[in-house]
């Protein structure tokens, strides 16, 4: 009986899951249902797509949904319908959300073709998703049109069904580069996220450096989700080149930035990948970001012109006219993918794949997106990339001549204070001062896990994500009332301590005495939970705070220390002195340390544990939010740049030895000390490195030495059960 | 605790499996629908592996997906061998097999070193290892294609993909409960209670969780290589992804952590559940998501297999729970 009843009670619980979920039904966007009977149309088109609603994509999948509505909208209400043999057919876009998921967007292609039979497919947004998809839609034989996945390999696979309208990664940097050589610029360097497009973007880039006589100094890579780009600034630096090529998404675009003023690092011209044509970046960069270069793929000011849509400014007065907003270019490209489609349809005169396959590969069209003529591959070869500059905050087209709306200006760098190859003192001392800095962050960002673990037992897993929760707090008060972040910081602290307090009581409480396992999957659901609830609110786009302490003190031509982190550097060392202090000499102090060291003794000794505990908790969280206060100057703010930090302080600390302030001071700087020698001394992937860093140190020390190299208030014993 | 599949277990594993078997023969069945229901196997799949360690041994793996990447590059490497031009790449069956290969000789190598760790030290380290891993694949261009990765000549039959990974689930789920049922199943839950008592014992403790840990390698790394052809190109971001470790602990959590039909259920009401989660919550999955993990490791450590359980939980001592903050009943304490 009692079998039956956790059943049904098992069973309503579901129930009453789908029930709520079954509330938001209603929000939830339903594939466009374009009217086929009314009108007159002799039929319809049916044209699916796979797009981005949510995941890390939403806005860019929403922008192509626009851009591809868009001509839904003019093909059926203004031009009257896709003409086939004198008929008029009606346009329907089917869509689903492929969440930004690349399993998913291959399955709902597969799904569009078997289950709505629709007859041709757009793409869906960024190379990694089309990748997938295109070898669906290939294997089915039906013909998918992009203009949002522009890596080059996708078309070195022989594909004969795939066709891309904007200019493939290869060619970004062409028109850029070509006028940087018409100004003389003779050396570069290049950094790029090793990941598929950014690499596409390099490896092209390389090649028009040197068809235009430009010598590549050096070539650097980095992992995807970096936040910290100073070691390759600062090798470039000392390279002295007059431009620098790089990025890979557009919150690559923001650390460049920042870091290149960081560092002193001045070159005549920065040619950026993805971001200088996104407002945004003016936004948050204010005028930092002038002088830097970029390519697009389309910009409304440029001079194009075709028979449909009128020039690009008249598209971009309709498409503001349907959705308030004027048009970015990724929707620019939707919309011409479309628009490259229904033009083969109405050529072939017919919807069979094979003639209108052929009626793409001999199309020739002048559109408001640039001239349409696919090469073999099936790319638009016809369009020249554009490249924009950023001047007086604004973004200006500056090429190709034909589309540019003002000439381009290169800043003049400074002093060529000689180029300082090879390895040298300066390189020692700058590595040694980067790893210094760089250990002092991670010291005050580690002395809150180390001490909750070490005093409690808890892994505190969410770690990260409270680090980020200060960091977004500072970037508020910032962002709201220019508040400096060392002076917010202290009240972030008090902030945090609430939240620390309150996490204590609800969760943390009930999971002290359980096994490890429980701690560490509860404080993983709330890392989840917290990453995703500030991800609503506050957007994944990178952030940072302005600080008055920054800039760079030069002590020599080639050595530098970055202000503010010597300023971190001082706070952490102080806040290590008083909390030394505090754990040593005050009464509450030495109850955290009985109650860390045995649980049962200090209690018959009258400490109120749980008391100590839920104070410990709380002060380490609002040193954890202080932390984050901190450096969000230095490391870009992102809802998703806690676990890394999590990992980080985890390797620290099984080094230095729980709860160990002076641990957490020495397994900090050895840490730090590794990653920036790392980055300096090894070419091309001593970044990536630097990643791999803490885990190599990590299960070596506590393979070798498991109760840590520094000792702490609990030695730790990695190997005992 | 009871690890054994129950009768009522066993006849709906069964029934279930009919269904399945069956299923792509029935005409509204389309290939989306078969291709949906093979990932959820390969993911079914993964759990289970990850369940010989994490739920039977007691070493709670966070990298388990590293040998689901060995394997998938493995196979892709093989296959998209070239020379100066004329394609030389292996054919599909023998390169998936010396991905799973691979993946589990690889597996020996590292668990000699990792599985000296204990607890959370273990898990940590494994997501390290997990971490290099794409690091050094991603560094490697010469051989791995670098960040671009490498594409597949795609092939996609997906009633054959799908009947080969149904076959591989069910006889891995057999495979689970016959090993649950020998001398080394029962060395390996000693392991999980008391690993010095079961070494006193005279049990050689690292030959077995190593041999475990490396079956599940070697068994994941087989599901990666079938999952890189379906998907016909891989690259460090898909092939080593985080939420295929996070998939098999949720899936293995709610459906019964050391059990043998745990994995198998938990994984697909994962499954339906997001279902449910994603057509009608959208922003909101990942964070309903999250806290539905804090609720079951909290309130229903036995997952839904223990639910059904005669000595199961009922709704009422999960509320009781809550209010006294009892732990639950028959868990494993770490000692102070």
């Amino acid at each position: 009986m009692r079998r039956l009843a956790n059943l049904a009670a098992a069973g309503v619980a579901l129930l009453a899951l789908s029930a709520c979920a079954g509330v938001g039904e209603e929000s939830t966007p339903t594939p466009e249902a374009q009217t086929s009977s009314e009108g007159g149309f002799a039929g319809t088109v049916r044209i699916g797509a796979a797009l981005s609603e949510t995941g890390k994509f939403a806005v860019e999948g929403r922008d192509s949904r626009q851009g591809y509505d868009t001509w839904v909208k003019w093909v059926n209400e203004e031009y009257g319908g896709i003409q086939i043999d004198g008929r008029r057919y009606a346009a329907e876009i089917i869509y689903y959300d492929d969440e930004s998921d690349a399993d998913t967007a291959a399955n709902l292609v597969q799904k569009l073709i078997d289950e709505d039979g629709v007859d041709f497919l757009l793409g869906p947004y960024s190379s990694g998703l089309t990748t997938g998809a295109s070898a669906i839609s290939e294997a089915n034989n039906v013909i998918m049109v992009e203009g949002n996945g522009t890596s080059d390999t996708m078309f070195e696979r022989g594909f004969r069904n795939l066709f891309l309208v904007a200019t493939i990664a290869s060619d970004y940097t062409k028109s850029g580069i070509e006028m940087l050589a018409g100004q003389g610029v003779r050396t570069a360097v290049i950094a790029y996220e090793d990941t598929s497009f950014p690499t596409s973007v390099a490896n092209g880039a390389i090649r028009h450096l040197e068809d235009n006589g430009i010598a590549v100094l050096a070539v650097e890579t980095y992992p995807k989700d970096i936040q910290d780009v100073s070691a390759i600034m600062t090798k470039f630096r000392d390279l002295d080149p007059d431009i620098f090529v790089g990025g890979g998404h557009y919150n690559d675009a923001v650390l460049f930035v920042n870091s290149a003023k960081e560092l002193g690092f001045a070159p005549q011209g920065m040619l950026i990948t993805v971001g200088p044509s996104n407002p945004k970046l003016i936004e948050e960069l204010g005028e930092d970001v002038n002088g830097v270069l970029g390519p697009t793929q389309w910009e409304s000011v440029m001079a194009y012109e075709g028979p449909y849509f009128g020039t690009a400014s008249d598209y971009a007065g309709y498409y503001q006219s349907l959705w308030g907003e004027p048009p970015v270019y990724q929707a620019a490209s939707a919309t011409a993918s479309a628009l490259a489609l229904h033009l083969a349809i109405e050529a072939a005169g017919s919807t069979d794949t094979d003639e209108v396959r052929q009626a793409l590969y001999s199309l020739e069209a002048d559109t408001f997106y640039g001239p349409l003529a696919f090469d073999d591959r099936g790319v638009n070869t016809a369009k020249p990339m554009g490249t924009v500059q950023v001047q007086d905050g604004r973004v200006r087209v500056v090429a190709p001549a034909a589309a540019a709306e003002t000439a381009f200006t290169l800043s003049t760098s400074a002093a060529s204070g000689g180029t300082a190859t090879g390895f040298g003192v300066h390189q020692v001392a700058q590595a040694l001062i980067n790893g210094i800095a760089l250990g002092g962050m991670y010291t005050i960002l580690v002395l809150g896990f180390s001490i909750i673990w070490g005093v409690m037992g808890v892994i505190n897993f969410a770690h990260g994500e409270f680090v980020m929760i200060g960091a977004y707090l500072a970037w508020l008060a910032n962002d709201l009332w220019g508040v400096e972040p060392f002076l917010s910081a202290p009240v972030v602290f008090l902030l945090m301590l609430g939240l620390g307090y309150a996490t204590q009581m609800t969760l943390v409480n009930r999971v002290i005495d359980r096994s490890h396992l429980v701690s560490l999957l509860v404080m993983f659901g709330v890392a989840i939970v917290l990453q995703n609830a500030m991800k609503l609110i506050f957007s994944a786009d990178f952030r940072r705070t302005d600080t008055s302490l920054g800039g760079a003190w030069e002590l020599t031509d080639h050595v530098t220390v970055p202000v503010t982190r010597f300023w971190i550097l001082l706070v952490a060392l102080a806040v290590t002195v008083g909390l030394s202090l505090f754990l040593m000499r005050t009464r509450l102090g030495k109850s955290i340390r009985a109650a860390a060291q045995n649980r049962e003794a200090a209690r018959i000794l009258g400490v109120n544990v749980s008391g100590v505990y839920a104070i410990t908790f709380a002060i380490c969280i609002g040193l954890t939010g202080l932390a984050g206060a901190l450096i969000s100057p230095v490391l870009a703010i992102s809802p998703f740049q806690g676990p890394p930090l999590t990992l980080k302080a985890f390797a620290i600390t099984a080094m230095a030895g729980l709860g160990s302030v002076r641990g957490a001071l020495g397994g900090a700087m050895v840490l730090g000390i590794v990653e920036a020698g790392l980055a300096v001394f090894i070419p091309q992937i001593g970044t990536n490195l630097a990643v791999v860093a803490s885990f190599v140190i990590l299960v070596a020390a506590l393979v070798l030495r498991p109760q840590g190299i520094f000792g702490g208030l609990r030695p730790v014993d990695a190997t005992a059960s | 605790m009871r690890h054994r599949l129950g009768q009522a277990g066993r006849a709906v594993l069964g029934a279930g499996l009919i269904v399945l078997a069956i299923l792509p023969l029935l005409p509204a069945v389309s290939n989306a629908t078969l291709f949906t229901l093979t990932l959820m196997l390969t993911s079914v799949g993964v759990a289970v592996n990850w369940n010989l360690t994490g739920g039977f041994t007691g070493y709670v793996d966070f990298g388990h997906a590293v040998w689901f990447g060995i394997g998938a590059y493995t196979t892709a490497i093989l296959m998209s061998l070239q020379s100066n031009g004329p394609q030389i790449g292996w054919a599909p069956i023998p390169a998936i097999g010396l991905g799973a290969l691979v993946a589990g000789v690889l597996a020996a190598a590292i668990g000699r070193i990792t599985m000296r760790l204990k607890g959370p030290y273990f898990s940590i380290a494994m997501l390290g290892t997990f971490v290099a891993m794409r690091e050094i694949v991603r560094v490697s261009g010469g051989l791995t294609g670098g960040g671009v990765g490498l594409t597949l000549p795609p092939y996609l039959n997906r009633p054959l993909f799908y009947y080969i990974q149904l076959v591989l689930v069910a006889a891995l789920v057999t495979f689970t409960w016959w090993l649950r049922r020998t001398r080394f199943g029962s060395a390996l839950v000693a392991i999980r209670e008391d690993e010095i008592g079961a070494e006193m014992r005279g049990i050689n403790t690292t030959r077995f969780k190593v041999t475990v840990f490396s079956l599940a390698g070697l068994s994941t790394g087989l599901f990666g290589g079938l999952w890189a052809y379906q998907n016909t190109f891989v690259d460090p971001d898909i092939a080593f992804v985080e939420v295929r470790t996070i998939d098999a602990v949720m899936g293995t959590m709610l459906g019964g952590l050391g059990t043998v039909a745990g994995p198998v259920v938990g994984t697909v009401a994962l499954y339906w559940l997001r279902e449910v989660l994603w057509a009608n919550l959208l922003e909101y999955h990942l964070i309903v998501q999250g806290g539905l993990l804090i609720v079951i490791v909290l309130f229903i450590p036995r997952g839904l297999v223990g639910l059904v359980d005669r000595r199961g939980t009922s709704v009422a001592t999960l509320w009781e729970r809550w209010l006294r903050r009892r732990p639950a009943p028959e868990e494993k304490r770490d000692k102070p």
